[in-house]
């Protein structure tokens, strides 16, 4: 990848990548205890988002590894399907692998990015979407993207419906770790949204 | 008014971006990110590629 100063990439979008990559690290997979340990080092100051991210840390360094694994399986894989189906198409239409994956699929093809081997879920799951949002702030994916196309991405596969999931995260019976991810989530999709709206020009 | 709109609309949105509290837990969420696999990858130049698994994929779900 080239250091080409002119897609130098803003301090803040850095920081929305890592957000995103760290949503996508908490949702795609049961957490291992790395993956703990290393929340449990982080703190939070007194925003919204850092009060959810302190209770976060708080928990992981509280609970035992294998409840808040045995959470996610609750939440998310269950016997057939979990307590919540955090897919894209599932929101929209009330079904998996609908019209909203395959306008997905489109987009991701002439991106040129598709789903890596060995990944089961379709590419709608909203882990992988925060992948894709990462990758497109940072230039993963060939070259980083403008704002005004990640925001065309955003609304298109993302603005309708994650907030959504996050709030229903947030109030998941099965959830107590995932609940804070659900209220950062939540909270991060808003400033997203509002921020692409500031960025917009006329 | 203002000649560099662009730049006074991109500054608004950094503040905003600054002040909601995405600096507050940066650090650490960082770290986290480095080491987990992309559930994403990247295919050679813009060809999708229809591999078995793809293919089958949208055999079942019927496009």
């Amino acid at each position: 990848m080239n250091a080409n100063a002119e897609h130098k990439i803003d301090d803040e979008d850095i920081l929305r990548a890592e957000l995103y990559s760290f949503l996508a690290a908490l949702l795609r997979v049961e957490p291992q205890d790395n993956l703990l340990a290393s929340v449990s080092q982080i703190s939070g100051d007194d925003t919204p988002i850092g009060k959810a991210t302190g209770t976060l840390s708080y928990l992981a360094k509280e609970m035992d590894a294998a409840t808040i694994r045995s959470e996610y399986v609750d939440l998310f894989i269950g016997v057939g399907r979990g307590e919540l189906l955090p897919y894209c198409s599932y929101y929209l239409t009330g079904f998996l692998n609908e019209k909203p994956l395959a306008n997905l699929r489109q987009d991701m093809a002439s991106i040129g990015i598709a789903r890596a081997e060995n990944v089961k879920d379709p590419e709608d799951h909203i882990a992988s979407l925060c992948d894709m949002m990462a990758g497109l702030i940072l230039g993963n994916f060939g070259r980083p993207y403008s704002l005004q196309e990640q925001a065309t991405f955003f609304k298109k596969h993302i603005a309708p419906w994650a907030g959504l999931f996050f709030a229903d995260l947030e109030a998941a019976k099965s959830a107590v770790f995932y609940a804070p991810v659900g209220t950062i989530g939540r909270i991060f999709m808003d400033i997203e949204s509002q921020a692409f709206d500031m960025g917009e020009s006329r | 008014m203002e000649t560099k709109k662009q730049g006074v609309k991109q500054d608004g949105r950094r503040d905003f971006l600054k002040l909601s509290a995405l600096g507050a837990v940066a650090g650490a969420v960082g770290t986290t990110s480095v080491a987990e696999a992309s559930e994403i990858k990247t295919v050679s130049s813009g060809d999708y590629q229809e591999t078995d698994h793809v293919k089958s994929f949208y055999a079942s779900a019927r496009f």
